[in-house]
Formats: C-alpha cells, structure tokens, sequence
C-alpha cells in the first residue's frame, strides 16, 4: 500500500467520517433544542403545583363544612397528612413530588410530610440538572386544628421532572 | 510527511476532495431543508403544544377552590382529543373515523377525589353553503363555536365542546 492510500484511509476513517457524523448530530440536536426550548414550562408547572396543593380543597386548604367555602392561606390539619395527600393523586407518570414542613409558631412542633416520596427522594439529588427543577416556597399561614386556629409556617419543596411526562408519540 | 509536494497528481486529488466536500455539504444542506419543510408541513409541533398545554390545563382547573367554567383559549378545529386516565392524546381530526393517526400524548396529575369524565372530542368541521366554517358535535349533532371547556363542579371535572359562548349555561 501507498503511502498516500494510506492516508487517504486515515484521513477518511479519522477525520472526515467523524466530521460527517458529528454535523449530522449537531444538527440534530439544533432541531430537538428548537422544540423543546419552545415548549419550555418549568416555571408554569411549578407554580401550578403550588396552588393546586395550596388552593384545593382535596390537598391541604381548609375547607368550611357549613358553607363549602375553600380558605387557600388556611392549613386543614386533618388533610396535612402523608396518607391522605398521597392517596388524593394519581403519581403514575407524574412529574411532581414534593416536601412540605409545616411548624407550628405558638408551640414550635414541626410536622414534616412527602408527596410522591419514593420519587422525591430520587429526583431531589438531580436538581443541578436542567431537566429538574426544585423550587422551595415559603410562607406564613393559618393552621386549622381541632381546637381552633394558630399561626404557622408552611416550607414547601417541589421537584418536577421535565422528562417525566413529557409528550409522547403513540400510534393507534 | 512529503504527502502535499507540488506535483501535478497531488493537485488533482485535492480538487478530487473539494468535489467529495461540496458533495458531502450539497446532501447535509439538502437534508436541512428537508427537515425543515417536513417540520412545516406536519402538525407534530401543534399537537405537542396542545397535548402539553390542555394537561397544564387540567391541573390548573383541578387547583381551583370553586366550580369554574374554563374556555381553553386555543384553535382547536383540526385535532381530536382523547381523554384518558392521567393523560390525553392529541390526534389530527379524525376523518370519518377510518383511519388511525400518530397521536401526542402527555400527563396530568388526577384527583382521586374527583372524578374526571374520561372521553374522546372529536369536533366535526364543515363547509356550509356559503363557505364558511362550521364546527359540530356529532354526539350532539348540534354546532359549535368553542371547541373546548373544562367544567368542574364539586364531585367531577369533565372536558366537553362548548355549544357556543353565549349558551355557556347550557353546560352548567
């Protein structure tokens, strides 16, 4: 063989093949970013999240038995619960989970419940990542026991999985 | 490595390369505009947005402390849409339910607590007489102006095709 055929391989197989290979994937990639940049919610979602636990009835927000009116900065006690929060929603191939810690001021007990645990736990190590978001809420509230009210502070530590839930291509 | 002297051979195999690089760019750009004229004319980025976007939708109206009416702001004349448990599915219209589509589908988070009615919204488009557009409940065999409302009342959340704005009590 040649020294120039021996060349020419190398040149292909070394650089213009992986050259080749490279722009392809690089352009795919350009059109992949192109889409999902403009479907980008991260912050939508996570606000969502955060009133519907603060503002349903069937999460955490008090609820009048008289009138059935919802008070959205009131925490029902009774709903502040692991079992109940996590039985009122459906986590399959949900993107959300969450962690909240509800202190009590006047008496300084802390409460501490998660949602969709198993996948709080494995998602909240993930955080640096692009694809997950965390997003920590803090604020005072009203804690409706059974003897009345008292003032709180409810921390709320959400983590979405963007890729979880994401759309999908099926075929019928 | 002596492998570029100036001899009459070495030019030829240069211009030999720069017809194998002008061939190899010719396919990458005839491949952009490809891709770029398939994305144009399939509907993939529509129904992603929808699926995503009515799933926000859903979870928005489930965080909501009272019964509500929502018109979902969005042209939805030429999909279909398939409610499911946790999810929906965007499909292009179905034409005369013949034949079968490539459908987007993406997650909600349901509400155990309230039930959500599970069914398919199939908005039947048509010319009248005059040329103009006119959409149809095939269910109903009534038409249309609004293509979709979320409904939540106390117990249920139920997707449904709006009879028109001005008869909105008609689905309360």
């Amino acid at each position: 063989m040649k020294k120039a055929q021996a060349f020419n391989i190398m040149h292909w197989s070394f650089t213009r093949i992986p050259f080749i290979i490279g722009l392809i994937i690089i352009f795919y990639l350009f059109f992949s970013s192109q889409y999902n940049f403009a479907l980008e919610t991260h912050k939508v979602g996570d606000y969502i999240f955060e009133k519907r636990f603060l503002y349903s009835p069937n999460a955490l927000a008090y609820q009048d038995p008289e009138t059935k009116r919802v008070y959205p900065g009131i925490i029902d006690m009774t709903k502040f619960d692991e079992d109940n929060i996590n039985k009122s929603f459906v986590f399959e191939k949900s993107y959300i989970a969450a962690k909240f810690e509800l202190t009590d001021l006047e008496t300084g007990h802390v409460k501490e419940i998660y949602v969709n645990e198993k996948w709080y736990n494995r998602w909240s190590s993930y955080t640096s990542f692009e694809q997950y978001d965390q997003y920590i809420l803090k604020r005072f509230v009203l804690i409706k026991t059974k003897d009345g009210f008292t003032k709180g502070f409810l921390k709320m530590d959400l983590v979405v999985n963007n890729l979880q839930g994401y759309a999908s291509k099926v075929d019928l | 490595m002596n492998l570029f002297k100036n001899k009459k051979a070495e030019g030829t195999r240069l211009s030999l390369w720069t017809l194998i690089d002008l061939f190899v760019l010719l396919v990458i750009v005839i491949a952009f505009f490809f891709e770029i004229y398939t994305i144009s004319k399939n509907t993939w980025f529509e129904k992603r947005f929808l699926a995503k976007d009515i799933a926000m939708m859903v979870d928005t109206v489930y965080a909501s402390p009272a019964d509500v009416v929502v018109v979902y702001p969005q042209n939805t004349l030429w999909f279909s849409f398939k409610f499911e448990k946790n999810k929906i599915t965007v499909f292009d219209r179905l034409q005369e339910k013949k034949v079968s589509f490539s459908g987007i589908t993406q997650y909600f988070t349901e509400d155990n607590k309230l039930e959500f009615v599970y069914k398919d919204l199939n908005p039947i488009v048509e010319l009248n007489k005059n040329g103009e557009i006119t959409i149809r409940d095939e269910e109903l065999n009534k038409n249309m102006f609004v293509p979709m409302v979320f409904k939540k009342s106390e117990n249920k959340i139920e997707p449904v095709i709006a009879l028109s704005i001005d008869n909105l009590d008609e689905l309360r």
